[in-house]
């Protein structure tokens, strides 16, 4: 696959300073409580619970910082704020799918590592 | 320091706590205990864990909630707490209501735990070790060990220090140089209920005069030419604990109003500052002067002087401790030969008899220092009368001490003034009330 990787271990790899099995096991997790995050977010969009929003981008930040997902940095961060101060609420919907199609691409190209 | 750690990691981000616990674990000391909500975790806050961190935004219950009681429960257990966001008013709050440290949620997060928790664990472990001194300098001071005497002038003074112990009154302690004023200031102190405040001692003629009110009191930044920042004085830095004044009849007249003022309103103002502070530590004085006697000559201010004599100890100088002079010397030859990894040394009777008979101008520190010197001269372990030299300062009582014939001591003051005077017989004779006939004599007999 040619494609450019969307996720960088660099960060986890220093901490795990070695350990593989860490590695692995993060990234597990990682695949296992996002799906369930994204779809928390979705929800709250549909219901125009913002404090749900909120609260689940926030849950998911750090994770998606720590895989080196970098294209996400700012969208998270945009979606979060948004929804806390309830300004440009309307952007959040476009904010979202830019978030769950960048990582529909991460969890793949996580799979076939 | 080698003990294991434990410490509680609170977080409801599964992949968050799971990155924290490898990383705090990479320390063997270390084990990681991780809960993923507040109520799981306050049932567990009876193992005591060495350290927590804090998730701010748990699912049932807000940070600030756990983090209160959690210092209900033991408000010594250090919490770091942890944050998905920068917020530095929530910041503040949580410090202020005794996080040990706030950190946000970001790439390095983990280091700064890591540094924080390295960090409890070594203020842990000076905490132990203030503690362990602080039980040592008790024992040392315990006063059943630290001051000695079987006299019946000691047992008057034990019966003092034992109400003064026991109650919070000021105590004004006099007697001559070397009888310990110190050490029953600070037997006092570390056996009363402030002792684990502090014991600030200020020897009141080591501070130049200009620089005493600053000294006491403190002063404020700028308050004088190289006031180059605030500073506490010695009565705010006692706290709770002790102040002790030492020589305070050398204190200058000016500032005996000053300190009268500061006594009778027990609050006292930084040189160059206008707020009151409050004073609250027990104030203990000392003087090898008759303080009565300087009220009288007015150098002493009188006020001052009932303000401070509260309980009067007054101890005794050595030679009327009739035998304690052969207890203190036998307690410091043990004393020495312990610190030196000596064996047992003892006295000869002769030695006895020697120390006895010498009046001791500078008392117990005068007694302690010939003791050690003639436990480096003794090769034996027996100290001889030979071992035990007296070097007190011009003291007429030491050279009385000799035991000579009257000519003798004639012969040595006629040569002293002789010497001093450049052996200027007349001058000396007019001095000496002798006929300087008498001195040429004796410098014909080259008696002196």
């Amino acid at each position: 696959m040619g494609e450019e990787k969307l996720y960088n271990l660099n960060q986890l790899e220093a901490i795990a300073s070695g350990n593989e099995d860490f590695v692995r096991k993060m990234v597990n997790l990682f695949l296992e409580m996002t799906p369930a995050l994204l779809e928390r977010i979705a929800a709250g969009i549909q219901l125009q619970d913002w404090t749900e929003v909120k609260s689940a981008v926030h849950k998911m930040k750090p994770s998606v910082d720590m895989m080196g997902v970098t294209d996400l940095y700012q969208v998270i961060r945009d979606i979060e704020n948004n929804a806390k101060t309830y300004t440009n609420l309307e952007q959040i919907p476009e904010l979202y799918f830019t978030l769950s199609d960048t990582l529909e691409q991460v969890f793949e190209q996580l799979r076939n590592r | 320091m080698a003990d294991n750690f434990s410490v509680f990691v609170v977080e409801d981000d599964e992949f968050y706590s799971e990155v924290l616990e490898y990383r705090l674990s990479m320390n063997p000391d270390i084990t990681v205990t991780k809960f993923n909500n507040a109520q799981d975790f306050l049932k567990n806050l009876d193992k005591n864990p060495g350290a927590i961190t804090l998730d701010y935004s748990l699912p049932d219950m807000s940070g600030e909630e756990v983090l209160r009681r959690i210092k209900e429960y033991n408000s010594d257990i250090p919490v770091v707490m942890v944050s998905g966001q920068e917020d530095i008013k929530t910041a503040i709050t949580l410090l202020k209501d005794g996080a040990y440290d706030y950190i946000v949620k970001d790439e390095d997060t983990k280091d700064r735990i890591w540094n924080a928790i390295k960090n409890i664990r070594e203020n842990i472990g000076l905490k132990r070790e203030i503690y362990e001194l602080k039980q040592q300098v008790k024992k040392k001071y315990d006063f059943t060990t630290s001051i000695i005497g079987n006299s019946p002038s000691m047992k008057r003074v034990f019966a003092m220090i034992e109400k003064a112990v026991s109650s919070n009154i000021t105590v004004s302690i006099t007697g001559e140089t070397g009888t310990g004023k110190e050490v029953v200031a600070k037997s006092i102190h570390y056996n009363s209920s402030r002792s684990k405040k502090p014991f600030v001692a200020v020897n009141i003629t080591a501070i130049p005069a200009e620089l005493i009110e600053s000294e006491l009191f403190g002063h404020e930044k700028g308050s004088f030419t190289g006031a180059t920042a605030r500073r506490v004085g010695k009565f705010e830095e006692a706290g709770e604990g002790t102040i002790f004044l030492d020589e305070i009849g050398e204190m200058d007249i000016n500032m005996q109003s000053k300190l009268l003022r500061v006594l009778q309103e027990r609050e006292l103002t930084r040189v160059g500052g206008n707020g009151m502070v409050k004073i609250t530590c027990r104030v203990i004085s000392a003087t090898h002067k008759d303080l009565a006697e300087e009220v009288r000559k007015g150098n002493f201010r009188e006020d001052l002087y009932y303000r401070l004599l509260g309980l009067p100890v007054s101890l005794p100088p050595l030679r009327e401790r009739a035998n304690d002079t052969l207890v203190l010397a036998k307690h410091f030859i043990d004393e020495y030969a312990t610190e030196n990894e000596l064996g047992k040394l003892k006295l000869s009777s002769k030695a006895q008899n020697k120390l006895f008979k010498y009046p001791w101008p500078g008392n117990i520190r005068e007694l302690k220092a010939v003791v050690e010197l003639c436990c480096v001269m003794t090769d034996s372990n027996t100290i001889e009368d030979e071992h035990i030299t007296f070097n007190s300062t011009g003291s007429i009582d030491t050279l009385l001490q000799n035991e000579m014939s009257l000519e003798e001591y004639k012969n040595r003051i006629v040569k002293y003034y002789l010497d001093k005077y450049n052996n200027d017989v007349i001058n000396v004779a007019k001095r000496l009330d002798m006929g300087k006939s008498t001195i040429y004599r004796m410098l014909q007999d080259r008696a002196v």
